[in-house]
């Protein structure tokens, strides 16, 4: 183990800087310590270490202040957009962020959820898990139907890096042999219940284009002995993963990379440091280093590296670009092509229905399974695509039996009614949208001209929209969905859209804004995620995004990270970086 | 003290469970995790006899005894506690006071209100016979007296009463079956007449 692990101050020429410690950064930390670099991994938020922080972890509602629920004032003051997020709550809330600190504003008639997740680990601590490849059809999208432009990848470039991630961060999952899917290195499948059983053959008879498969996720279902040297087992089903998991059963930085990073000796890294900007050499045309504010001082410092790898999340990767005006860049940095903040994308989740199944009446579960059922996209080539919109959706969702709360809102009061939560309810069965949201140019995130946060940094300014492309796929989702279930034998179908109540970012799926591409005139980032301005500066994370696809997209960030680490590595041994 | 039945089933598997924690995750950090925080317990709210007795944060002391005879009767004693016993009035009134607004306040203070005053004989719900009680909340629920505003007060009023009552000790724990630590998940576990309901959720 590194002594000085925790570093502050540092004169120090470190051979790579990691600006990031989420899934993205993780990973690149990972890489580049065990191919031997002295590497500084930064990050804004505190230290939060594997077990020793899960602070909430196993602890049951009745020992929590308000039974899990959060103080209304203090949401109200500091956590009115984190709040809006499933997964917040009194049990969670230290691993978001605060919102009277972390201002935004957005452009008059849009709105934008930002989620943060600002601590060592980011996102990896609080993510959902869902872990999916993209297709050769997802690559190929933007060139095959014009929107956005090329993917400058295929899927043929990514598949091993893919199966190099999934075999360290484990992911369970069954093998499905989809071409709009492809197959990861799986750990077992989580299994599926009677009724899902029963409407997966439905679907397979009466939709055969959409079949329903189990969720894949980033959870251990038959831990590798690396794994389990590691300190993880397997998954335990308590589904309480947003509070840290001690067990290590799901793949974060904490869990996974970090561990194996630490080993090397080569691991430094820079909590409560908040980057300013990156320090560019207009002679050279080579980042140097990074600019720091200190998160609780608001003292400034410096860390010089060969390399910058900027994994701090799409959002806060782009606020620092854009923060870092040079002679040559006065638009941000490594924007030639003046795209920088255009093409801002999320994951349209904004249709549903359920239904309830008769039936199985004898029929249970124990445990709380991680991961639910899903139907991949299966509008994900043109000629299939529905005639009033383009791209496609896939479809998440599961069954359970109504629960307590559900039956709180069941007439009656009395010792009948008492008696009645003894049993599990009927089943209920229901499918929500996983939809992908177009590219646009005008969907733009920017400086704020005037206003900035505590650290004196520009605010980002946010003019997002929903289009008419992304309407009409939600009001097909939801009578699509509706109209499977009634096909499966639902009873008391409700079908939804919410895509006039919900802004863009609720999905947490923020991609684009620094995009890959061919042609430097009109991206960012090669096709290995390396600036085509800058060719020291990499960014491996979501920003680098050209489309959505309609897949969760951790999985690639992975796998895009660990490739753009190997050709650095080339280039560097090359000496061409 | 009554005897309530119990979950004690867990017993055996939790140590052999621990066993094979700690080979993986050592002994101290599998304690640990087992064994829940203490930062959150210190803040809890520790359920107490007798908080009808004073006004609460929010409900006058004769709203609190109205709102502990309608917790008593939507969730009456049976072999287990009834939502009196495990302090659901208290409760609400705190996690209202705390965790809601002030709309939902108001419109919590209300119902109640309502309710007090749809009296019987000019006697109030908390000096009303169990029967009674339970004929008075039925004729609620069925919109009979009260108007319909009150009517979907009363549903959520109701839901903070079940909500308080399962997420208690004795609610989660004796009522229904608390599983913190289920060990996997088993898509298909055969019902029988001896099967109770989860009351652990993924959130609550």
């Amino acid at each position: 183990m590194n002594e000085k692990l925790y570093i502050e101050e540092s004169n120090e020429e470190f051979d790579v800087i990691i600006v990031g410690s989420g899934v993205t950064g993780g990973w690149a930390a990972k890489e580049f310590c065990e191919k031997g670099f002295k590497t500084l991994m930064i990050e804004r938020g505190r230290v939060v270490e594997h077990r020793k922080d899960y602070t909430t972890e196993n602890t049951p509602p009745w020992k929590f202040e308000n039974r899990t629920k959060v103080d209304n004032l203090l949401v109200q003051e500091q956590y009115k957009i984190q709040s809006k997020c499933y997964a917040f709550n009194e049990t969670t809330k230290h691993f978001f962020g605060n919102d009277r600190d972390l201002p935004y504003t957005t452009e008059k008639g849009t709105d934008f959820g930002w989620i943060r997740s600002n601590q060592l680990g980011g996102k990896s601590l609080t993510w959902h898990r869902q872990s999916y490849r993209m297709s050769e059809f997802d690559f190929a999208a933007n060139k095959a139907d014009g929107y956005g432009n090329d993917w400058p990848i295929r899927y043929k470039d990514l598949e091993k890096w893919y199966a190099y991630v999934e075999v360290h961060a484990g992911i369970s999952g069954n093998k499905d042999k989809l071409p709009q899917l492809p197959d990861s290195e799986f750990q077992p499948p989580f299994e599926m219940m009677a009724p899902e059983k029963d409407i997966q053959k439905s679907f397979a008879e009466h939709f055969p284009d959409r079949p329903m498969i189990m969720g894949r996720t980033a959870h251990l279902t038959k831990p590798t002995p690396k794994q389990t040297q590691q300190g993880r087992i397997t998954c335990q089903a308590r589904s309480e993963c947003q509070k840290g998991c001690s067990f290590g059963a799901y793949f974060s930085t904490q869990s996974s990379t970090l561990p194996d990073a630490l080993k090397t000796g080569n691991l430094q890294i820079a909590p409560n440091s908040v980057v300013h900007s990156l320090i560019y050499d207009e002679t050279s045309k080579r980042v140097k280093g990074v600019n720091v504010v200190d998160n609780e001082n608001l003292s400034t410092r410096e860390y010089r590296a060969k390399v910058v790898f900027m994994c701090a999340s799409t959002l806060g990767t782009t606020q620092v670009l854009l923060n870092t005006k040079t002679k040559s860049f006065p638009n941000g940095l490594a924007n030639s092509s003046g795209v920088l903040g255009h093409y801002l994308m999320d994951h349209c989740y904004n249709a549903g229905a359920s239904a309830d199944f008769d039936g199985y009446e004898d029929e249970y579960y124990s445990g709380r399974r991680p991961t639910g059922i899903y139907v991949p996209n299966f509008r994900y080539e043109p000629s299939k695509y529905h005639k009033k919109y383009v791209r496609g959706y896939a479809l998440g969702g599961g069954a359970s039996r109504r629960d307590w709360m559900g039956q709180a809102w069941q007439p009656g009061v009395g010792k009948d009614f008492k008696e009645s939560f003894k049993k599990p309810g009927p089943w209920n069965f229901g499918l929500y949208a996983q939809g992908e949201m177009l590219p646009r140019f005008d969907n733009q995130v920017s400086l704020h001209p005037t206003r900035k946060d505590k650290w004196g940094i520009p605010l980002l300014h946010f003019n997002v929209k929903w289009s008419d492309n992304e309407k009409f796929m939600m009001e097909d989702c939801a009578e699509s969905s509706a109209e499977m279930l009634r096909k499966a034998g639902g009873t008391n179908i409700n079908s939804y859209t919410s895509i006039d109540t919900n802004p863009p970012g609720m999905a947490i799926h923020e991609l684009g804004t620094a995009r890959m591409g061919r042609d430097p005139k009109d991206s960012v980032l090669n096709g290995y995620n390396q600036a085509h301005d800058i060719a020291n500066l990499f960014i491996p994370d979501g920003s680098s995004y050209c489309s959505t696809a309609t897949v969760n997209p951790s999985l690639t960030f992975m796998a895009l990270t660990v490739r753009a680490v190997d050709y650095c590595v080339k280039e560097m041994q090359q000496r061409r970086i | 003290m009554k005897e309530y039945p119990q979950n004690s089933r867990s017993q055996l598997t939790r140590r052999d469970f621990m066993r094979k924690l700690s080979s993986v995750m050592g002994v101290t950090a599998a304690g640990a995790v087992l064994a829940g925080s203490s930062v959150a317990t210190a803040l809890a709210y520790v359920p107490k006899q007798g908080s009808e007795n004073s006004a609460g944060k929010l409900f006058n002391q004769m709203q609190m005894k109205a709102l502990k005879a309608i917790a008593d009767t939507v969730f009456p004693e049976t072999d287990t506690p009834s939502g009196g016993q495990v302090d659901c009035h208290g409760l609400i009134d705190n996690l209202l006071a705390t965790c809601h607004s002030v709309e939902t306040q108001q419109n919590m203070v209300s119902c109640v209100s309502a309710i007090m005053a749809a009296s019987v004989n000019g006697r109030a719900i908390h000096e009303l016979s169990a029967n009674e009680q339970e004929a008075l909340l039925n004729k609620v629920e069925a919109g009979q007296s009260v108007n319909g505003e009150t009517l979907g007060h009363f549903r959520f009023l109701k839901y903070l009463i079940v909500f308080a009552f399962f997420t208690s000790e004795v609610g989660a724990t004796q009522v229904l079956r608390y599983q913190a630590v289920p060990g996997g998940f088993k898509a298909s576990v055969k019902m029988t007449d001896d099967t109770i309901a989860w009351s652990s959720r993924d959130f609550y």
